[in-house]
């Protein structure tokens, strides 16, 4: 009987996470000096860009960086940056959204951030990005 | 008496809103759905799904307020919160929709 109730529970539970209706909110621009953005509950946000602010666009991994504290602010230790890596970091995790001297983008985009997660800027303009573009949908039911 | 006629009420509330049901259709973009005889539809509200795992609520203004019976609904092909979806092509609808029999 109990384990018929949890079975009930958790399938209840499943098929209201599984509904995945989202409605649009607004679009916002987030600048590389703004403070860091935390996504609000019952929102989630879709970064759809991510802006450049070095001269050159691409970059290549090998020995063309510096350990820098860039995301200190957010509590993230010294890391092992590249020249222009167009950095951002999401819930602690430095991403880059440069484009590697090979062709490809290190991190591709859209990028889903669910709610209350934390997205921290730097303001190099040798190494972060200049700011990103999101999408914020309310989550309905 | 007074609760003969509370359940009178009950009752009456009951077969007026028995009347009612609500239910869910998917179609394609530009496909159309026709009202069935002595019914008429009126969409509570209207998803997009362009295959992804998510949902867009669309506007109900892209629909009529009421579908008559025999009237056929058109879904848009194109509307603006497509722009929301990573995957345009073969995108359907998810209507909720309020059928009501006429009387």
């Amino acid at each position: 009987m109990r384990n018929l109730l949890l079975v009930i529970i958790l399938s209840t539970v499943l098929i209201n996470w599984a509904q995945g209706n989202l409605q649009f909110n607004q679009a916002k621009i987030i600048s590389n000096t703004d403070p860091p953005q935390t996504v609000p509950a019952g929102k989630v946000w879709k970064i759809e860009s991510v802006f450049s602010d070095a001269s050159a666009d691409t970059y290549a991994v090998d020995g063309s960086g510096a350990t820098q504290a860039f995301f200190s602010a957010c509590g993230i230790p010294s890391f092992y940056f590249h020249y222009y890596g167009r950095y951002l970091a999401i819930n602690s995790i430095p991403l880059s959204f440069g484009i590697h001297s090979a062709g490809h983008q290190m991190t591709n985009l859209p990028i889903w951030v669910p709610a209350g997660s934390t997205i921290c800027t730097c303001t190099s303009a040798s190494y972060c990005a200049r700011g990103y573009s999101v999408i914020e949908f309310n989550i309905i039911p | 008496m007074k609760q003969f006629i509370l359940s009178l009420i009950l009752l009456g509330c009951g077969a007026y809103h028995a009347q009612d049901t609500s239910f869910v259709k998917s179609a394609y973009g530009g496909s159309s759905l026709t009202v069935p005889e002595g019914v008429s539809w009126e969409i509570e509200k209207a998803f997009i799904n362009g295959g992804d795992g998510y949902n867009i609520l669309v506007s109900n203004t892209n629909f009529k307020p009421v579908y008559a019976s025999g009237e056929k609904l058109q879904t848009p092909y194109y509307m603006a919160e497509m722009e929301l979806l990573d995957k345009k092509d073969g995108v359907y609808y998810i209507l909720y929709i309020r059928q009501q029999i006429n009387k």
